[in-house]
């Protein structure tokens, strides 16, 4: 190859730093000892039907075939609702991990400066009850939920307790996290949308100049967990 | 209140008892009596959460290890600790816990659904919670305590 064609060819290693970078801070989950994360999109299988086999000739009738609609995935179609305009996102910390999420998911946040009542035999990452303004919360440690068991075990909250509870958009749950940071305007092409998200779905994309996860923290909360 | 708010929202008493950092209730209607920890006699074979067995004024009763039950690390037991003597649709057994807390007045309104994040049979002897004294109370259903296998066990004894 050329130096010319080196030059002229499309540069796509940041894409997949990016992704590798992404990889990295969010160590795969072991859903098994975890949660079935909330997902709408299920695997569709699709099945041939059944042809007999026939010598008789197969008598070929003309049909007006309509127009095939292609489905093309434009990235307003991978964007949340909230994406189609400029957003506000709240900023905040995970142990080290640097993560945001839009106002519009979030109920409020409050501090974790009371004891939690712990519900027997729960997962480990249902820390418990929180009783704030006569309502049970229901918090859930996010690290669990976002970097698995293995990892979100290397830390002590007993000596590292979390300061701070971020509540879905209902009240009904809160997700345990550390610092809140800031609260900064994006507009939707600062962020790269995840085309894919029957994996992760709780992962919307990423904020390219910080290099920070978007996070729908409603999606965090598992499917079959009820708090009513 | 009237008789027929009384009706449709009536009041319970509960029993309340600590286990660990928290606060459970039981319906008092089930409650026989409340016992200082006396000589508890293991039974080989028994599960783990069986303790053992007391003789209550000559009947066999199984004294049934909370903490374990409920998921905890067991403690100590010291001069607060209790056998709670319960009466269940299948059984009369007892229960240790840490200490007997008091008896509340409840109204099935103030009962709210407990989360669960869990499977439905991880936690289905919990029957609600309430919030007392900017508290919560976690409610226990006691006839859900033990599952029909494990009752079924306990007959054994």
């Amino acid at each position: 190859m050329s130096e010319k064609e080196l030059i002229n060819k499309p540069f796509l290693e940041p894409e997949k730093a990016l992704d590798s970078y992404l990889s990295t801070l969010l160590t795969n989950i072991s859903l098994e000892t975890l949660v079935e994360i909330n997902t709408e999109a299920q695997e569709e299988r699709l099945t041939l039907p059944s042809v007999e086999q026939t010598d008789a000739p197969i008598a070929l009738e003309e049909k007006e075939v309509p127009p095939r609609e292609v489905a093309v995935t434009s990235p307003l179609a991978v964007m949340p609702k909230y994406a189609q305009e400029e957003f506000s996102a709240l900023f905040f910390k995970v142990g080290h991990l640097i993560l945001a999420v839009p106002l519009i998911d979030l109920g409020r946040t409050v501090k974790f400066d009371t004891k939690l009542t712990k519900i027997p035999q729960q997962p480990i990452w249902f820390m418990g009850l929180k009783l704030d303004q006569d309502k049970k919360i229901g918090v859930l440690n996010m690290a669990y939920l976002i970097h698995g068991r293995s990892k979100a075990e290397q830390r002590s909250y007993v000596e590292q307790p979390f300061k701070n509870i971020i509540l879905t958009e209902d009240t009904n749950w809160g997700l345990a996290c550390d610092e809140i940071l800031s609260i900064k305007k994006i507009t939707p092409n600062q962020v790269r949308w995840r085309t894919d998200r029957q994996r992760r779905a709780w992962l919307v994309g990423t904020i390219v100049e910080e290099l920070v996860v978007l996070v729908d923290i409603n999606a965090l909360v598992p499917k079959h967990a009820k708090n009513k | 209140m009237s008789d027929d708010s009384s009706q449709n929202d009536p009041l319970m008493q509960w029993v309340t008892f600590r286990l660990g950092e928290e606060k459970y209730g039981i319906n008092v209607m089930q409650v026989q009596e409340v016992l200082r920890v006396s000589e508890i006699a293991p039974v080989p074979g028994a599960p783990t959460y069986v303790l053992g067995i007391i003789n209550l004024r000559g009947n066999v009763v199984t004294v049934i290890d909370t903490r374990n039950r409920f998921g905890l690390m067991s403690k100590e037991q010291d001069d607060a600790t209790r056998i709670v003597i319960i009466e269940t649709d299948a059984h009369i057994i007892g229960i240790m816990v840490d200490s007997v807390a008091e008896v509340v007045d409840l109204r099935a309104s103030e009962i709210e659904t407990a989360p669960n994040v869990g499977n439905e049979e991880s936690s289905k002897y919990i029957q609600g919670v309430t919030s007392r004294d900017n508290d919560l109370l976690i409610l226990v259903d006691l006839n859900k305590f033990l599952s029909d296998e494990e009752n079924a066990e306990l007959d054994m004894f």
